[in-house]
């Protein structure tokens, strides 16, 4: 085995093959497995979202056999409606009502799809900031060489060239994005285009829906294209439900598929688990794998947002989805984003009922939504309820303060871009605020409840968390599982804790190391 | 099987109806005039396991509460158009969370 493998950093891409013929993305689809299968694999990896890819891109690469299980389907681009709810129907976990149970119930959003939620996220991408790592580091020094800032940087550096990672483009930016630029510009707050995974980007505004026209460099047109090009196989409509292993190390994985049959997977090398920080510690506990802080330690970035009227059309649904980002105040847990949302999604961030709400939607197009994800402190869990993974999480009382902060940031923002009325969403205070110094006092007097705040739950980590210690951590610094050997984790369960930051690029970061030590295993 | 019934379907929609308010006023569709098939399609199918209990549980509670409340005294469904509005508007604007 050893032979086959040319260890090193993430490879470049693969040549095409010489027909010039792309090869099929997916080998198999599960709606056509109607009887019990056996398929083998030097690696199975549950999951093709950005860290499922990454392991599959870097391991085909390597001359490994790679089978890549998926429980959605292929989603190419001519398949994308704009409808949001159909698109949230095709694409979204349980149609994006998925929630997050605690002292402010939140939704959620997953894809499901050959891509997994890099086919309907704002394709943003940061890379991993020091003070994160070093702090990691501090906590638990056995996670020096792994996050060894060079190796990492290394890793970035390849996968930022092959995504083709650059600012957003004013020509595709859009008004909404211009606005959020204006505001920041005025209120002398640092603010820059979003650096995105995009090529050819023609600003549809559809990135949550799925790109039209295909410029996303999601993973289904990057690095699972890659991999397969390299050989490695992707059975779509695959739902993993356990991991099979012997108690001292992993065999394989065992499902059902979309048509209802059983199937496994044996794996002669390695199972990696990349099934998100809620799918992977479900499919642990599913599996008996109940050791250590497994499920636990989920840390997040929710998200609080604030609508504006414009007495000009903003044209939200349009441009760039997330084309603008304020990063000055990062040092606080807070980053402000315009977001775009469809037609019939944005309706519902419309203030008002009744008469109210009619006036609103007869204009729509003056309203503009922008949300600030926060740093937050809180910590929540994974647990299986009737098989199911269920999320509970709660916001700490510093994470209301920083939710009422962002509040009347976004306000003095959009008043700044020359908004004419804002809508908090905030119950027990003003429903419509049309100047600062009602800003400062929601920031001074507003209510800290967390059932004020409708949020959102984004960017999810920790709940198979990487380290030394056993007693307090899933896998090691190899991301090897503790007690069970050649299973190991790939995706952001594996982080210590939040980031401050949008998670694509740092998942694929420490995917691409994991891949490095699935080879040296 | 369906997230809502026949009947349950009748009393959602006059639930979103008064939501909405008067949309044709202001030169858009009326809420009658709208093709809702994708939409009963898509929550049929795609949700989880506890988005049709709590869909089939809040349109009842939106649908009866009115009952209790003695400005109303009558299900939502029975009540005239502008009672609708005015109820839905106190529904939105109690302290309650769980109302809301």
């Amino acid at each position: 085995m050893r032979e086959r493998l040319a260890a090193g950093p993430l490879a470049p891409r693969p040549p095409r093959p010489a027909s010039g013929d792309a090869p099929r993305l997916v080998h198999l689809d599960g709606r056509a497995l109607t009887r019990p299968q056996s398929f083998d694999a030097d690696v199975v990896i549950v999951g093709s979202g950005p860290a499922g890819a990454t392991v599959a891109r870097s391991l085909a690469a390597r001359g490994l056999d790679v089978v890549v299980l998926e429980e959605g389907h292929a989603a190419p681009p001519e398949s994308f409606v704009a409808s949001g709810l159909t698109s949230m129907a095709r694409l979204y976990r349980e149609m994006g009502t998925s929630m997050a149970l605690g002292n402010n119930p939140m939704p959620y959003l997953q894809g499901v799809a050959v891509g997994g939620t890099s086919v309907i996220n704002g394709a943003i991408s940061w890379r991993f900031n020091r003070e994160t790592l070093d702090a990691w580091v501090s906590a638990d020094p056995g996670l020096a060489g792994t996050l060894d800032p060079a190796r990492l940087k290394t890793h970035e550096d390849a996968i930022w060239s092959r995504l083709g990672i650059a600012p957003t483009e004013d020509a595709v930016a859009g008004r909404k994005n211009q606005l959020l630029a204006d505001g920041a510009r005025a209120l002398s707050l640092e603010s820059r285009p979003i650096f995105r995974n995009v090529h050819g980007c023609l600003g549809s505004g559809r990135c949550l829906q799925g790109c039209p026209n295909g410029a996303k460099l999601s993973m289904d047109r990057s690095f699972l294209a890659d991999a397969v090009h390299s050989g490695a196989r992707i059975l779509a409509g695959m739902r993993v439900s356990r991991v099979l292993h012997d108690g001292r190390r992993a065999l394989g994985v065992a499902g059902t598929s979309a048509a209802g049959a059983r199937f496994d997977v044996f794996a002669r090398h390695a199972v990696v688990l990349a099934a998100s920080a809620i799918g992977t510690p479900a499919l642990l506990l599913a599996s008996g794998l109940d050791h250590g802080p497994v499920g636990r330690h989920l840390t997040a970035h929710p998200g609080v947002s604030v609508t504006g009227r414009f007495s000009e059309p903003a044209n939200n649904q349009l441009g760039a989805t997330q084309g603008h980002e304020v990063v000055g105040l990062r040092a606080e847990g807070l980053k402000v984003e315009a977001l775009g949302f469809d037609l019939s999604i944005l309706a519902s961030r419309v203030p008002g009922y009744g008469r109210e709400l009619a006036r609103g939607l007869a204009e729509l197009d003056r309203f503009a939504v922008w949300g600030t994800a926060l740093r937050a402190r809180g910590e929540g869990s994974v647990r299986l309820l009737n098989g199911r993974p269920q999320v509970f999480y709660s916001l700490h009382p510093d994470d209301l303060v920083k939710a009422r902060r962002a509040v009347r940031v976004m306000g003095d923002l959009f008043l700044a871009a020359g908004a004419t009325e804002i809508y908090p969403g905030v119950p027990g205070f003003d429903a419509v605020i049309k100047d600062r110094a009602t800003l400062e006092r929601f920031e001074r007097e507003g209510p800290l409840s967390p059932r004020a705040y409708a949020m959102s739950m984004t960017h999810l980590f920790g709940t198979a968390r990487m380290g030394s210690d056993p007693a307090k951590s899933v896998v090691g610094p190899s991301f090897e599982h503790h007690h069970v050997a050649k299973l190991f984790v790939a995706d952001s369960s594996v982080f210590p804790g939040n980031l401050g930051v949008n998670p694509q690029i740092p998942i694929m970061t420490l995917a691409a190391v994991c891949a490095d030590l699935v080879v040296d295993a | 099987m369906s997230a809502l019934g026949p009947t349950e379907r009748a009393w959602a929609e006059a639930l979103f109806e008064a939501i909405l308010g008067p949309v044709e006023a202001h030169g858009l569709p009326p809420f009658a005039s709208v093709d809702k098939t994708s939409f009963y399609a898509a929550i049929d199918h795609a949700p989880g396991p506890a988005f049709a209990p709590g869909l089939r549980a809040m349109v009842a509670a939106a649908t009866f509460a009115p009952l209790a409340d003695l400005r109303f005294r009558r299900p939502f469904f029975a009540l005239e158009s502008g009672a609708r509005v005015r109820f839905i508007e106190a529904m939105v604007e109690s302290p309650l969370y769980a109302k809301r």
